[in-house]
């Protein structure tokens, strides 16, 4: 019963951008960034979204957690519109976190909880901060982190209040191979703890390993959405796949030469 | 909204202030902007011309004016941090991705600017009174009354910035920003050119635009320090009530415009 009850629902939701000023003639008009992208997400599901750099993962993100105002389609979460309320059940962490520089890690966490009025109290703190191996750079200014400081301060502000929804844009991108070990244990940690995850990766490898469903994007359109065992069975050629769906939609959609000459 | 929501809500607006706040005083250029402020202080100090009245109403009118340069320096620099970076760098994820209201962020971001902006004109106009004080043993009680005039200026035209910064770049920002700062000072000089002119068509222009824009003609107070002229409390209500009226009006704007901006 708890595993159907919906987390997360995109309905067709789309967005487009007008064209940057001083753009050629052929890229006037405005670009679909996501077209129909309909997603639904389960409470205790580890949810991989997949795509290549442009595909329209962030844009996605951003319009689920009501940073962009989708041109049409609708998104709720926690089965409503889009409110106050339902952010105290959310951990966000975008894809390159930016901090104010002049805070302190400690004092970055400290804002964050009190944004969403949670008291951090030093136990909690020392907590996460340990977790993501930042607790004895806590008094050290963000401006003097690397990015995967950064980034894993982004991912311990998301675990502060213990949400029960975290959406991870890219939370592997520019880390070290010991960065990216680490991020997959927390993955791993916030599965058996029955948390619902949603997480954008163009590594195919890393939804194979941690997620129970995937979805793929390609220029704005879901290509493909279903279970991970049934998408790549024994986590086995994922990412033959995975090139697979994104040729067949390019050769499908591609203009032939002859035919526009 | 029910009581706890408008809890939470002063609890946010408390946290970005605060921060905005620090950020603020780690700034190196907080730091440039009271040693600028040094140079006059130990010419006020050595200058021996405190022996005749006017020369300390003068040496109170140049102190006011520092105060009122530097605090449009902290205004426009500090201000213009505030918003666009922010957007920019996508620092507002940090913040709409836990506290989605948009004009609760412009308020808390405003109260930081003005929380330095207040400590400026206190260390300042405190420097300036106890250096008179020091050198001619009198209370010049003008001092803090002028600052808080400029306080209340300067307050408004952080507002001002906050709304252009949520709906355009950072020069048009501190390009418009400046320009309606002149305006706003020269609006009763204009208003006066117009009725000696007779033009109606002028007179009623400018009436128009000391509804849109500020007036700030009417936080003057270099006649109040050089008269030694005491100013009326009535007076004063009513000016803060006309700088928060404004202020309000500008957030809000401000904050609906930061509201349809996608980020």
């Amino acid at each position: 019963m708890f595993m159907t009850q919906t987390v997360l629902e995109l309905k067709n939701v789309s967005k487009s951008y007008a064209p940057a000023p001083g753009s050629s003639k052929e890229a006037q008009g405005r670009r679909a960034a996501i077209d129909n992208v309909s997603l639904t997400l389960c409470a205790g599901q580890i949810y991989g979204f997949a795509g290549l750099n442009g595909a329209g993962k962030t844009t996605s993100i951003k319009a689920a957690l009501g940073l962009i105002q989708p041109d049409s389609g609708s998104i709720e979460l926690f089965g409503a519109p889009i409110d106050a309320a339902a952010f105290n059940n959310i951990g966000f962490c975008p894809e390159k976190p930016v901090f104010y520089e002049t805070l302190t890690a400690s004092e970055i966490v400290d804002f964050s909880g009190k944004l969403l009025n949670v008291n951090a109290e030093e136990s909690r703190k020392k907590q996460i901060l340990d977790k993501v191996g930042l607790y004895d750079d806590r008094h050290k200014r963000v401006g003097a982190f690397s990015k995967g400081m950064q980034q894993r301060l982004g991912i311990a502000c998301a675990m502060l209040h213990d949400p029960a929804l975290y959406i991870l844009d890219e939370p592997a991108s520019g880390l070290d191979p010991l960065g990216r070990r680490l991020i997959k244990d927390i993955l791993k940690e916030l599965k058996q703890a029955g948390k619902t995850v949603f997480f954008s990766t163009h590594i195919i490898s890393d939804i194979t390993e941690i997620c129970d469903k995937i979805a793929i994007i390609h220029k704005g359109h879901i290509l493909y959405e279903g279970r991970v065992d049934e998408f790549c069975p024994e986590h086995k050629n994922g990412e033959e796949r995975f090139v697979k769906i994104i040729q067949d939609y390019d050769n499908k959609n591609s203009v032939p030469a002859a035919a526009t000459a | 909204m029910n009581f706890s929501a408008i809890r939470s809500r002063i609890s946010c607006i408390t946290a970005i202030a605060w921060y905005a706040f620090i950020e603020a005083l780690r700034n190196r250029l907080f730091l440039g902007v009271f040693l600028l402020a040094l140079p006059f202080a130990a010419a006020a100090w050595t200058v021996d011309v405190y022996q005749l009245g006017f020369q300390t109403r003068l040496v109170s009118d140049a102190g006011l004016t520092l105060i009122s340069t530097l605090g449009l320096l902290v205004v426009l620099f500090f201000s213009l941090d505030q918003i666009i970076p922010d957007i920019e760098k996508r620092t507002v994820y940090f913040i709409f991705t836990r506290m989605p209201s948009r004009h609760t962020y412009m308020i808390g971001r405003f109260f930081g600017i003005v929380a330095t902006l207040f400590c400026l004109h206190l260390f300042l106009a405190g420097l300036l009174v106890m250096i008179i004080k020091l050198r001619t043993g009198a209370w010049f009680n003008e001092i803090p009354v002028a600052g808080l005039i400029i306080f209340l200026k300067q307050s408004l035209l952080v507002s001002i910035v906050m709304l252009l910064a949520a709906c355009t770049s950072k020069i048009i920002t501190v390009s418009l920003s400046v320009l309606i700062y002149v305006i706003g000072h020269g609006l009763d000089i204009f208003r006066m050119l117009a009725e000696q002119s007779g033009n109606t068509i002028v007179a009623f222009l400018l009436d128009l635009t000391g509804i849109i824009l500020p007036d700030f003609s009417l936080y003057e107070t270099r006649i109040m320090v050089m008269h030694e002229i005491p100013a009326q409390t009535s007076a004063l209500l009513i000016l803060a009530f006309y700088t928060f009226t404004a202020i309000f009006f500008y957030l809000a704007v401000g904050g609906a415009i930061l509201k349809r901006r996608d980020l």
